[in-house]
């Protein structure tokens, strides 16, 4: 009978079908999501290091962070058995981050929420571009017309090199220019004037970080 | 022997009057007493006891105008450094003197103050590195240096003088050496205390009295260029630049186009206040600054070409900068420029809890490409007005340039609140559904007593709230979420 017994054990243990669970998506904590100024451990000008948090899930022996540069796509990844770890991350960068949950018995992964976050940098900053230096016509200058127009010129500096655009302002009261021409690419603009006049003008020089510089402002005669 | 001359100066080239006359047994003479800066005349004749010969023709010659200048050290007095045991200290005391001249005579004023003057020697070294010994080791344990003047046309030899050698003396060396010399540059006197005996002195003054040719040219600012040559005879500028090519130096001109360096320095954060502005300057005055910014901000302060100033602190925006000088009320320079703050994270400018919808701006781009689960949009610039589901909603946005990136946000909506952990030991979270923004969390024991109340403010993106309940005992509790018009309750399970 005891015979029995174990025979009916056996039988009951080979024939049961184990439900392997497959593991839960963990719910993250932090750093949370949408948050515009990290605030992470600065280790350098350029680096901080990033403090990742997350719940436990059910039925996960290991959990693996993702950080995603989103710029980039460029994934850091790192395995744990914890509930947190700690990546160093270029400041001044947006991320997306989201924890795996895998388990030994199952190959199934679950993929938690994915947050975003942005690490406050260094502050950039750019130079103003120097007042551009008219160069022609001279100031106090008698031009003659040419078709009744004149070329004017004029030469401008950044230290950053990222002039973008000239606005150019001409008129007959230096207190009240007129905008004559407005985002110029060019060093140069042609314009019909009207002969036996004075002319004021100035050019004002914008770069790429939206810094705008005022020349002098200059005279001129045009000839009868 | 030679036999006599006689020899006439006059102003007049007739020698109507003569100026100086005198008869000589050699074939050269000196004539003293000419005036400065005069056309003077001149004729020899040989003379002997019989008879006298003619005169030779007439030379001439221009005297120079000779001027004197004192120039004193700054700086005075100076300690002494007394000697260390056999080893003599030097203390040197300098004068540097930027105008140009050639010296005829040089005398050297000294003042020393020391209770053991003997200790003392005094040489004075010119810029050629040319060391004349004044006066070394005179005067025995008596006092001081006082008023003295070194000049080589004096009488009495200093070494026969007596302390405080007050007056004018001959030095122990030739100060005519630097006669026909260049005054411009570090004129040096050195003070050697041979004995060491913890007395120390003081220099109280030096001062180098010279006379030289014509006019002295001078260099006012001290920069080694002369006034008439210096583009900026005030200030020293011994680069001379010049970078408008207007005449006018860079230190002394306003209107310079890089007389001003500005700087601005962008927000690290959305909504961080911490903008900047720097500004400075080449051209010595005092400016002014005022700056006007968005929302009615408007600051002003002074700078100098000194210091930089750096107006901190500024919200992002358009501003205006605009610099004066007190110095010069025509002058105006003005600049432009924008803060910004960096990217926001999402295209997701509003979440619509109401009718579950999503309103998305779109800019930087001209054609969108928008996935919002499975629908696919094509999209103009601007703002849209989305519909979500309940759920999870998975939004991508590319624009038609691949460089641009894709971005891609998931948004949950649900319609359900849901707590976690559960069980727990000490927190539990609340994640209040149903997109609204204000909810009340309360907190139940079995019994139905009301252990906690909270009114929560939440964020369409954020709608998760802490709950402690480290300090109530294990046991089943109630939590109730109430929202407008709707309750949820959830059990909860303390360990």
């Amino acid at each position: 009978m005891k015979r029995y017994y174990w025979i009916l054990l056996l039988m009951l243990v080979a024939c049961k079908k184990e439900v392997i669970p497959d593991p839960e998506p963990a719910l993250l904590f932090g750093p949370e999501n949408n948050n515009n100024c990290t605030t992470a451990i600065r280790l350098s000008d350029q680096q901080s290091q990033v403090k990742f948090s997350w719940q436990e899930s059910l039925h996960t022996d290991e959990y693996e962070l993702v950080v995603r540069d989103i710029l980039t796509s460029v994934d850091q990844k790192k395995q744990t058995l914890r509930l947190s770890s700690s990546i160093i991350l270029y400041s001044g960068k947006q991320y997306s981050w989201w924890v795996n949950s895998t388990s030994l018995q199952t190959d199934n992964i679950a993929k938690s929420q994915v947050w975003n976050f942005y690490i406050e940098g260094l502050s950039t900053s750019s130079h103003f571009p120097f007042p551009a230096k008219l160069v022609s016509p001279d100031n106090n200058a008698q031009v003659s017309l040419e078709n009744g127009v004149l070329t004017m010129r004029w030469e401008a500096v950044d230290l950053d090199n990222d002039v973008v655009n000239y606005d150019v302002y001409l008129g007959a009261d230096p207190d009240d220019l007129d905008l004559i021409g407005e985002n110029i690419t060019t060093n140069s603009i042609s314009v019909a004037l009207i002969p036996d006049r004075y002319y004021y003008w100035k050019v004002a020089t914008r770069d790429q970080q939206g810094n705008v510089s005022h020349s002098n402002v200059r005279i001129f005669r045009t000839y009868p | 022997m030679d036999s006599p001359y006689t020899i006439e100066v006059s102003k007049s080239e007739t020698f109507s009057s003569i100026t100086h006359s005198k008869t000589v047994d050699s074939s050269s003479t000196s004539i003293v007493g000419l005036d400065f800066s005069t056309s003077y005349f001149w004729r020899v004749k040989p003379i002997n006891s019989c008879s006298e010969g003619t005169y030779s023709e007439v030379g001439n010659f221009k005297t120079f105008t000779v001027n004197c200048e004192t120039y004193s050290a700054s700086g005075l007095p100076v300690k002494i450094n007394d000697a260390i045991g056999s080893l003599a200290k030097y203390t040197a005391i300098n004068l540097d003197i930027f105008d140009q001249a050639v010296i005829q005579d040089l005398n050297v004023y000294v003042s020393v103050d020391h209770s053991y003057i003997g200790d003392i020697a005094l040489y004075l070294i010119a810029p050629d590195n040319t060391r004349v010994k004044l006066a070394q080791n005179l005067g025995n344990n008596q006092d001081d240096y006082k008023e003295t003047i070194f000049d080589q046309e004096a009488m009495t030899p200093i070494v026969f003088a007596l302390p405080p050698f007050t007056g004018l003396y001959r030095p122990q060396e030739d100060l005519s050496v630097f006669n026909g010399k260049n005054l411009k540059g570090r004129w040096i006197l050195e003070i050697i205390d041979l004995f060491d005996d913890s007395i120390t002195g003081l220099v109280d003054d030096f001062s180098i009295n010279v006379c030289y040719r014509g006019t002295v040219v001078l260099d006012t600012d001290n920069d080694g260029i002369t006034d008439v040559l210096d583009n900026c005879p005030t200030i020293p500028n011994p680069d001379q630049s010049d970078s408008n090519d207007d005449g006018l130096g860079n230190v002394c001109d306003l209107y310079t186009n890089d007389n001003f360096s500005l700087r601005k320095s962008d927000l690290t954060c959305i909504g961080k206040n911490n903008g900047s502005v720097s500004i400075s300057a080449v051209a010595n005055f005092d400016y002014e600054l005022s700056i006007n910014g968005p929302n009615g901000l408007s600051k002003e302060d002074s700078f100098t070409h000194k210091n930089q100033i750096t107006i901190p602190n500024l919200p992002k925006g358009k501003y205006t900068i605009c610099i004066t000088s007190p110095n010069n009320i025509d002058f105006e320079r003005c600049y432009a420029t924008e803060l910004f703050d960096p990217d926001p994270l999402s295209v997701v400018t509003q979440l619509n809890a109401s009718d579950l919808s999503v309103t998305i701006d779109l800019s930087g781009g001209q054609n969108y490409k928008l996935r919002l689960n499975e629908n696919h949009y094509e999209l103009k610039r601007g703002r849209h007005r989305l519909n979500l589901r309940a759920g999870l909603n998975t939004l991508e946005v590319s624009t038609d340039l691949n460089c641009q990136g894709k971005l891609v946000k998931e948004i949950y909506v649900s319609e359900d609140s849901s707590i976690y952990p559960n069980p727990t030991s000490e927190i539990v979270n609340v994640l209040v559904g149903e997109g609204a923004l204000q909810a009340e969390i309360s907190l139940f024991n079995l019994q139905g007593d009301l252990l906690h109340q909270r009114d929560v403010v939440l964020n369409p993106f954020f709608r998760s709230f802490e709950l402690p309940v480290d300090y109530y005992p294990p046991g089943v509790y109630l939590i109730r979420v109430s929202t407008q018009g709707r309750i949820e309750n959830f059990k909860l399970l303390k360990r």
